[in-house]
């Protein structure tokens, strides 16, 4: 298994302090943190009707996607950044450290220039945080309660039910 | 993995991995339209006009509150041809499980080979053993009139030792049962690495 992100909650209230500060002095509609593998972090500014969940999950394939192209290009490192330019949003993604990514959203009125300065700032910031973060997991105490196992499976009793079946029953073997 | 401790929420990937044309997105298809509107997210497909899923499919679970945890399961499905055979080690960076969809068609045996093969190799760069990760392997298409037996199957994987399902996907035959053994195998590696 790939190695666990676990955020504490100590980290999560300075991430949220930077990407409000982040969102505040670029004027950005909102910002997010997620992780490489697709999984949202944390996002603020006003987001509306926005999927942020499948939005996360686009955007870290879109920078692993240009990683690939940096590689077969000849690049040794990833591309650090990207700008998508639209007609009324834009969108500036941000590579945080080797696991992370940041990316900023914002009306076509803001100047690139200051999402620019801001989102390096917010992402040296971030990178600290992520070097500190990597010694705290280690000290990371169990946080299963008793009884998760049996309530795991009630769940998935009702929401993945075996009467869906529409013909014959499935084999399961091992 | 990513466990969220302020918003009790933990967040694993699984990825249906397999040849072209094997049932993977059809998998997700069947869940988005059986699942309940607030046990997941809308369905994403990167597809090209051919209909044929170019980078990946996404859609995300939640089981609701357990225990005071949170947890959610972001699914996706890796592009089964081969030359968007880079797309699929992207896809599977970070997974914490596969779901490895085989198709019983006779004409798609090397195709699952190469797939089943291309799953462990890329599994391997990212320093994984494939024969301790959690897959579960899902023999799908099991209504063909001439689908290989389950015997041969198996062997021309070697995917002994990894929990088995027969499905028909395009049914929902199966679908349910693959994924649940999935997310209790993913959930048990989680709880060991916590």
């Amino acid at each position: 298994m790939p190695k666990p992100v676990i955020l504490p909650e100590a980290h999560v209230e300075r991430i949220e302090q930077i990407l409000d500060e982040l969102c505040t002095k670029t004027r950005a509609s909102y910002v997010f943190l997620a992780d490489i593998s697709g999984q949202l972090i944390h996002a603020r500014g006003i987001v509306g009707s926005t999927d942020l969940v499948t939005l996360a999950a686009l955007t870290a394939s879109n920078m692993a996607a240009t990683a690939e192209m940096a590689r077969q290009i000849g690049e040794s490192q990833p591309f650090h950044l990207m700008f998508h330019e639209g007609t009324k949003r834009n969108i500036y993604l941000s590579q945080v450290g080797k696991s992370f990514l940041l990316a900023v959203v914002f009306n076509v009125e803001v100047q690139i220039g200051l999402v620019r300065l801001f989102s390096k700032r917010a992402t040296e910031e971030l990178t600290a945080l992520a070097e500190e973060y990597e010694k705290i997991v280690q000290q990371t105490p169990l946080m299963m309660e008793a009884g998760f196992d049996t309530a795991l499976d009630e769940a998935l009793d009702t929401l993945l039910p075996s009467a869906k079946q529409t013909s014959g029953k499935p084999i399961i073997v091992r | 993995m990513f466990i969220n401790w302020k918003q009790r929420e933990i967040k694993l990937k699984i990825v249906y991995y397999g040849a072209s044309l094997c049932g993977k997105t059809t998998n997700l298809e069947f869940l988005h339209a059986n699942l309940p509107a607030h046990a997941r997210s809308e369905m994403v497909s990167l597809k090209t006009r051919e209909d044929r899923t170019i980078f990946f499919d996404f859609l995300e679970i939640q089981l609701g509150e357990i225990k005071g945890l949170k947890p959610k399961f972001s699914l996706y499905t890796v592009p089964g041809q081969v030359y968007y055979i880079a797309s699929r080690k992207l896809v599977l960076q970070g997974a914490d499980g596969v779901v490895f969809v085989v198709d019983s068609a006779p004409e798609r045996r090397e195709a699952n080979i190469e797939a089943w093969n291309n799953l462990h190799a890329n599994l391997r760069e990212f320093g994984i053993d494939p024969n301790t990760f959690p897959i579960i392997v899902q023999f799908n298409k099991r209504d063909l009139p001439n689908a290989l037996p389950l015997d041969e199957l198996r062997r021309s994987i070697h995917c002994n030792g990894h929990l088995q399902v027969e499905a028909i996907a395009i049914q929902g035959v199966g679908v349910f049962e693959s994924l649940r053994p999935a997310i209790k195998a993913v959930m048990i590696e989680a709880q060991k690495h916590l």
